[in-house]
C-alpha cells in the first residue's frame, strides 16, 4: 500500500485498487473464512459440538455477505467508476459534434491565452520590481526615451553627457549616479572569430551604470571608474546573459574577446546576470558599452 | 458463559484496533478481535465481522498496511501493521476520546 498520507494518498490507493477489485473480493472472502474457522475451533475447544460451534461462529461474526459488501464499498469503486463512465460519455458526445467542440476549444484557448499575456505584461511592468538592488531608491531624471539635442534651456526630459558629468562631480544628493543613452541602437556587431555580423541592440552607458544599479557581473566584471576616466583607451562592453546564451552558446572564453560595433572595437569585460534586462521593461539590450 | 455485552460507541472501533496493533504489532483479523475481547474482559461486544470493513477503511486512509502471511497453524492469513500515519491517528483519537469522556463524566457527576 502506498504510504502517502492525506487525501492524495487515499485517492491513489483507491485508484490502484480499481485494478485489483477481483483480487480484493477473493482476499476478503479468504480472510473471513479463516476468521470463522478459527472461531469455530475455539468454540469446539470450549466444549460445543461441531454444529453448534459453527453456528456460534457465524452468529458472532455477523452476515458474511453484508460485511463483504460493506468492506468493498468503503473503497468507493462505484463513485470512481461512475466518474470515469461519465467522463467517457462526455468525450464521446464531444467527438460526435466536432464543429462545436473545436469552436469551444478555440474560444477557451484564446480566452486563456489573452488573459495570460495581459497578466504577464502587467506583472513585468507593474508588479515586479526592476531586478536591481533596492529599486525603490532609484530615481530617473529625464524620460529615458526622448532623443535629440539638448540645446534648449531647462529641458527636463533629456540631458547631455557634459551635464551628467557636472552633476556627477557636484552631486550631493544621490549616493550614486549613472547615465545611459536614451535610445538603444540596433547595430550589427562582429564578434571576434566570426565572419558574420549579428544584429544587436546596444546601449551606451556610463561606467557607473552597473554599480549605481547594484548589479553584479555574472562573469567577469561590470564597468568601473577607470572606464569612465580614461580618454581614448580601451572601450569596453558588458554583454547580457541572454545574448551570451543565445549567440555565444555560453562560451566560457567570452571574456576579453573583441566586439566590433561600427567603427570601434570593444573588449568584452563581463556578462550581466541572467535576470538583468536594463532599465526599461521589454528593452533588454544585448550589451551595454562604454566608449570615451 | 458470556454475560450480555455492551455495544461499543460508533467510531471507537478504529481506536480499539489502532491501540491493539500498536501494542501487539502484527496481527490478523481474528487475533485483533480476540485481543479486544480479552482486554475488555469480555465486556465489549465487537460484532466480529465489523472489524473487516473497519480494517479496509483504515487501509484506505493509510493508517495500516496489510500483507499475507502464515499462521502458527500453517494457514494463510492477512496480517495488519500500524503505519506512522496510524500512530498519529491513534494519538489524535485518544485525545479526542479523553476529551469527550471527560466532558460526559463532568456532566454526570454534577449534582
Amino acid at each position: 500500500m502506498s504510504h502517502l498520507s492525506g487525501p492524495i494518498g487515499e485517492l491513489i490507493r483507491r485508484l490502484r485498487m480499481l485494478f485489483h477489485r477481483r483480487q480484493l473480493d477473493l482476499d476478503l472472502e479468504e480472510e473471513m473464512r479463516l476468521h470463522l474457522e478459527l472461531r469455530r475451533q475455539q468454540q469446539i475447544e470450549s466444549g460445543l459440538l461441531p454444529l453448534a460451534a459453527r453456528q456460534a461462529a457465524h452468529r458472532r461474526f455477523g452476515n458474511v455477505t453484508r460485511i463483504k459488501e460493506k468492506s468493498m464499498m468503503s473503497w468507493g469503486f462505484e463513485g470512481l467508476e461512475s466518474f470515469f463512465q461519465d467522463a467517457a460519455y462526455g468525450a464521446r458526445a464531444l467527438l460526435r459534434s466536432k464543429g462545436l467542440t473545436i469552436v469551444a476549444l478555440l474560444s477557451l484557448a484564446l480566452g486563456i491565452g489573452a488573459n495570460t499575456s495581459i497578466f504577464s505584461l502587467l506583472d513585468a511592468v507593474m508588479l515586479r520590481s526592476l531586478p536591481v538592488k533596492d529599486p525603490a531608491q532609484l530615481v530617473l531624471l529625464g524620460k529615458g526615451k526622448a532623443s535629440g539635442k539638448t540645446d534648449d534651456f531647462a529641458r527636463t526630459d533629456l540631458y547631455s553627457y557634459p551635464f551628467y558629468r557636472q552633476m556627477q562631480e557636484k552631486n550631493q544628493v544621490f549616493s550614486d549616479t549613472a547615465a545611459f543613452c536614451s535610445m538603444t541602437n540596433a547595430v550589427h556587431g562582429f564578434v571576434e572569430g566570426r565572419t558574420d555580423s549579428e544584429p544587436m541592440n546596444v546601449q551606451l552607458v556610463s561606467a557607473t551604470y552597473f554599480t549605481t544599479l547594484g548589479v553584479r557581473a555574472f562573469k567577469g566584471r561590470t564597468l568601473n571608474d577607470t572606464d569612465d576616466n580614461s580618454e581614448g583607451d580601451h572601450p569596453v562592453a558588458v554583454i547580457s546573459y541572454a545574448w551570451w546564451k543565445r549567440s555565444l552558446a555560453r562560451d566560457p572564453n567570452v571574456l576579453n574577446r573583441e566586439l566590433k560595433l561600427g567603427a570601434m572595437t570593444y573588449n568584452i569585460v563581463g556578462v550581466a546576470p541572467p535576470e538583468f534586462f536594463g532599465t526599461k521593461v521589454g528593452e533588454a539590450p544585448t550589451c551595454g558599452y562604454r566608449s570615451p | 458463559m458470556a454475560m450480555s455485552r455492551d455495544e461499543i460507541p460508533p467510531g471507537t472501533l478504529y481506536l480499539l484496533i489502532l491501540k491493539t496493533l500498536s501494542v501487539r504489532g502484527k496481527l490478523h483479523g481474528y487475533e485483533i478481535a480476540e485481543s479486544i475481547e480479552q482486554h475488555s474482559e469480555d465486556i465489549l461486544q465487537v460484532e466480529e465481522g465489523s472489524l473487516y470493513p473497519a480494517l479496509q477503511r483504515m487501509l484506505i486512509k493509510g493508517w495500516v498496511t496489510a500483507e499475507w502471511g502464515v499462521t502458527a497453524g500453517n494457514r494463510r492469513a492477512r496480517y495488519y501493521t500500524l503505519t506512522a500515519g496510524g500512530k498519529k491517528q491513534l494519538h489524535t483519537e485518544i485525545s479526542q476520546f479523553e476529551r469527550v469522556m471527560g466532558a460526559i463524566t463532568r456532566v454526570i457527576q454534577a449534582a
